[in-house]
């Protein structure tokens, strides 16, 4: 690729030109049905006329000002509209340009909640294993992914870490509903152990993103948590950037659970991946102990507010809205995850599951004891080739969500204004590369 | 007037202004000051002349018990020879004489040790160790202690760091990094909600899984107290810490016992390694090593570590204490240690350790007693509101802290804690000393439970 660095060096990357509604093309003019939404980003489609329209628009007016010196009203405007889009409380919006500056700005609005109340001690963050919430310092220390913190372990805080609540793979060998959601109070018992004192908050992504896509908890477990959390006086974070925005077919997951939390932090969907953009909600709670103290943040990017960005997050929004997406998000989720499931008729699907349009499937070498194929067998990355060649494309789920290590599965999350047709080329492509991966790994011997 | 009447000015406020002590807030203490003038066997006496039974050997120290002539007459002796010399420019007889006695009564190839003062510069050593042996062995990303909640290793930083008790290290965050924690075989409690032995020892075999996740190129050693003393004398099962040794071995991590409070007869074998019949990589021992005649600890490692260490220049171990390898301590270790072998005490621990816990079950009709667990002369005792259900007593009760001062007020000294109370007296105590510890206790639970 010439001077620029991608992920894999070795890797000949397709180079997309152009896209069209939940298509994208190579340069070749293959066309790819885009299942993913490029990475749980992509919402409303590309090239949407009304919001090259208001992009333009806002590029003619002003495409940047400095956040730390003046307001624009792009900006003031997205924080209102989100503000609507919100569980009740969480009214204050501070906007910035990606999931790794939301979370790791999360991070220390925490810290600062805390100290403004007299409580310095409070500082670190509890998250699962099997997590994702970014990939800068601070975010990647509350990460629990582990075949990304190798390289940077020595950077990494002491942010203690819980079991997630993965029901297909209980890791406290139990089963639903007989476990009483032991996951849940585990979260009570490492507060203690640790510390109350010692502890900020608590992130968790709703719906689990890539480390194992689609993973939802039960009913009890967020309320519980939300109930752990208010008699420790730690604050919880929803982690919404990949499932924020009405990616499961609420404004936010969380409220599958009907909790408010204390953060919650949003990106790639608030896009549609037409500019970089994420934010953080901040309850009123969370702001007022800041407004009532020093009344100020040292947290700010130079793309804080971007003018540019939030006029392009505003339009997609409103289009969301007044096509009513986060509806139909709901309702072609639940139409896939069906026919997901359907697919556990091949003897490798072990598990489909998901909640809107964040799915996942896990591929194991036996149905009846999940056992997962080995790592060398690289099932995922075959099933993500096979796909695309049926020209439908896919993510690999991060390998690992077992045991750090093992693994298989793809994160599925298209675009929302996906239909019954785009539906149906997907699980055709789906069931063509099942069936030729099983052949493949059978023939390569495992 | 005798010493001990002068000495009683200074249990007083005025005095102890001058003063702080280990984990006691002063203004509580100078209400009840505790002073201690001397002792002879398993008792002591504070500065008002009044009796104790020492149910804890000072705290899990004085193995050989007080006064013991031959370890005082080798103190003076060594005084009188050579009072100091730093092990840096050279060293002294009675340290490799001890070190080459640690050799021969550890288990295994445990044949070489870093003698220092505390069972915290014990772990500490431990620690820089461990990931200098890996960094010299190609394995540089190697660092992270695994640890325990509810462990105690010491009050420096790094082995508090490694302590599993939240309260102690809160007021000292942030601790140091790569310190991991994972849940106790803490069976009457299970933190998997689970039941031995129907559970196949979860506790022991879901490390793997949290090795894997923190990532093995990261980890450098699991360090255990093989029984804990801080979460209340917690016991694994007898293959809980075999499965540990298989887990480290697949992992390329080092195993390190922590055994200050375990090691030299306290658990009924000289060390608890050989009481679960596990070699670790590394132990760590202090407190009886000198049975409190004079600060000694050691980190004792196995060859395979040792080799690591005897070669080139620049891959010694960098990393020293002035006062490690003392002398006098060293006299005071060797003499202790022969005691302890010559004298059997291992093997008595055993013997009135059983009878204490059959002494203890005698109690249960009490009604409180929930668990009583331990090993050799570690006991303790679990209280709970009822025995049944394993309900605890309201936390703002603090059972076990009013059953341990009544005791002492008694004229009983045991290790107490909210909910729990434990024993570790001399090794040297008979059956007839366990009695009336025992009858002490008895009337002190009686006393609180009437209050309550």
């Amino acid at each position: 690729m010439g001077a620029q660095i991608l992920r894999d060096f070795k890797k000949s990357y397709p180079v997309i030109v152009r896209g069209k509604g939940v298509y994208i093309y190579d340069r070749e003019v293959r066309e790819y049905l885009d299942a993913v939404g490029g990475i749980a980003v992509v919402t409303i489609g590309h090239a949407v006329p009304e919001i090259i329209a208001a992009m333009t628009e806002q590029a003619q007016k002003v495409a940047f000002v400095h956040g730390g010196a003046f307001a624009n009203e792009p900006a003031i405007a997205l924080s209102e509209e989100l503000a609507t889009w919100a569980p009740p409380g969480l009214g204050h919006v501070m906007l910035l340009a990606g999931g790794s500056e939301a979370t790791e700005t999360a991070m220390k609005l925490a810290r600062q909640y805390h100290l403004e109340r007299g409580k310095a001690g409070k500082y670190r963050i509890i998250s699962r294993w099997t997590s994702y919430h970014g990939n800068t310092i601070g975010a990647l220390s509350m990460s629990g992914r582990t075949a990304w913190r190798w390289e940077f372990v020595p950077y990494l805080q002491n942010f203690p870490k819980i079991h997630p609540p993965y029901c297909y793979r209980c890791p406290y060998g139990k089963t639903y509903p007989s476990c009483n959601v032991a996951c849940a109070d585990d979260l009570e018992r490492v507060i203690t152990l640790e510390g109350a004192d010692s502890i900020a908050a608590f992130i968790a992504e709703p719906v689990i993103g890539t480390s194992a896509a689609g993973v939802t908890p039960p009913p009890e477990y967020y309320p519980r948590i939300r109930e752990i959390c208010d008699r420790h006086d730690v604050l919880f974070i929803a982690d919404e950037v990949i499932n924020g925005a009405g990616r499961t077919g609420k404004n936010f997951a969380i409220e599958h659970w009907g909790v408010t939390p204390d953060m919650i932090t949003v990106g790639k969907a608030l896009s549609s991946g037409y500019a970089p953009l994420a934010a953080v909600l901040v309850h009123d709670r969370v702001y007022d102990a800041m407004a009532r103290g020093s009344g100020r943040t040292t947290q700010g990017f130079t793309y804080s507010g971007h003018p540019l960005s939030a006029a392009i997050g505003l339009a997609v929004l409103k289009y969301a809205r007044a096509h009513e997406l986060v509806a139909n998000a709901a309702r072609i989720g639940k139409l896939l995850l069906e026919r997901l499931i359907d697919l556990k008729r091949h003897p490798i699907v072990g598990d489909a599951r998901g909640t809107g349009l964040i799915l996942g499937m896990e591929f194991v070498a036996d149905q009846a004891s999940k056992r997962p194929f080995p790592v060398k067998a690289e099932v995922t990355r075959r099933i993500v080739e096979a796909t695309l060649e049926e020209g439908v494309v896919v993510v690999p789920g991060m390998g690992g969500m077992i045991d750090g290590v093992a693994g298989d599965h793809t994160q599925i999350s298209p675009p929302y204004v996906f239909t019954e047709r785009h539906v149906d080329q997907l699980v055709t492509a789906l069931d063509k590369a099942i069936q030729k991966v099983m052949k493949d790994v059978k023939s390569a011997g495992f | 007037m005798s010493k001990e009447q002068g000495d009683a000015r200074f249990a007083t406020e005025e005095h102890l202004r001058h003063i702080m002590l280990d984990y006691r807030q002063m203004t509580e203490f100078v209400k009840e000051p505790f002073v201690v003038a001397k002792a002879d066997g398993i008792r002591f006496w504070d500065v008002q002349g009044k009796e104790y039974l020492d149910g804890l050997a000072g705290i899990f120290v004085v193995n050989v018990g007080y006064n013991n002539q031959r370890v005082l007459e080798a103190v003076k002796r060594q005084l009188d020879t050579l009072p100091f010399h730093p092990p840096m420019h050279g060293i002294n007889p009675r340290a490799i004489e001890l070190a080459g006695l640690l050799a021969e009564i550890t288990p295994g190839d445990l044949n070489t040790a870093r003698i220092v003062n505390s069972g915290s510069e014990a772990n500490e050593a431990a620690f820089k160790m461990v990931r200098q042996y890996h960094r010299q062995t190609g394995n540089p990303g190697k660092f992270k202690i695994l640890s325990r909640y509810l462990s105690y290793h010491g009050a420096t930083a790094a082995a508090m760091s490694a302590g599993g008790v939240g309260y102690r290290k809160t007021l000292y965050e942030p601790t140091a990094i790569g310190h991991i924690h994972a849940y106790p075989p803490y069976c009457y409690r299970c933190p998997y909600e689970k039941t031995y032995p129907a559970c196949e020892t979860f506790c022991a075999r879901t490390l793997r899984t949290m090795i894997e996740w923190e990532d093995p190129r990261s980890i450098a050693a699991i360090i255990v107290e093989p029984i804990t003393n801080t979460g209340g004398i917690i016991t694994p099962p007898m293959e809980y810490l075999k499965i540990l040794r298989q887990i480290c071995d697949e992992n390329n991590i080092l195993l390190i016992f922590d055994e200050i409070i375990n090691g030299f007869g306290r658990t009924g074998n000289m060390f608890a390694a050989q009481t679960f019949d596990v070699v670790p990589d590394i132990i760590c021992c202090g407190k009886g090593m000198s049975s409190g005649y004079a600060p000694l600890a050691a980190a004792l490692v196995r060859d395979h570590i040792a080799k690591v260490f005897w070669g080139e220049p620049g891959t010694e171990f960098a990393h020293g204490h002035t006062f490690a390898a003392n002398p006098v301590s060293c006299a005071a270790g060797l003499a202790s240690i022969r005691e302890i072998v010559e004298r059997k005490l291992p093997e008595n621990a055993r013997r009135v350790g059983a009878h204490l816990v059959k002494r203890l079950e005698g109690l249960k009709s009490l009604g409180i007693i929930g668990d009583i667990r331990g090993k050799g002369l570690l006991i303790g005792v679990e209280f709970v509101q009822d025995p049944v259900t394993k309900k605890p007593f309201p936390a703002d009760k603090k059972i076990g802290l009013r059953i341990g001062k009544q005791a002492l007020r008694n004229g009983l000294l045991i290790r107490f804690d909210p909910a729990w109370i434990a024993f570790g007296p001399p090794l040297v105590v008979t059956e007839q000393d366990i009695d009336a510890m025992v009858a002490i206790l008895e009337q002190s639970v009686r006393e609180v439970l009437r209050e309550l």
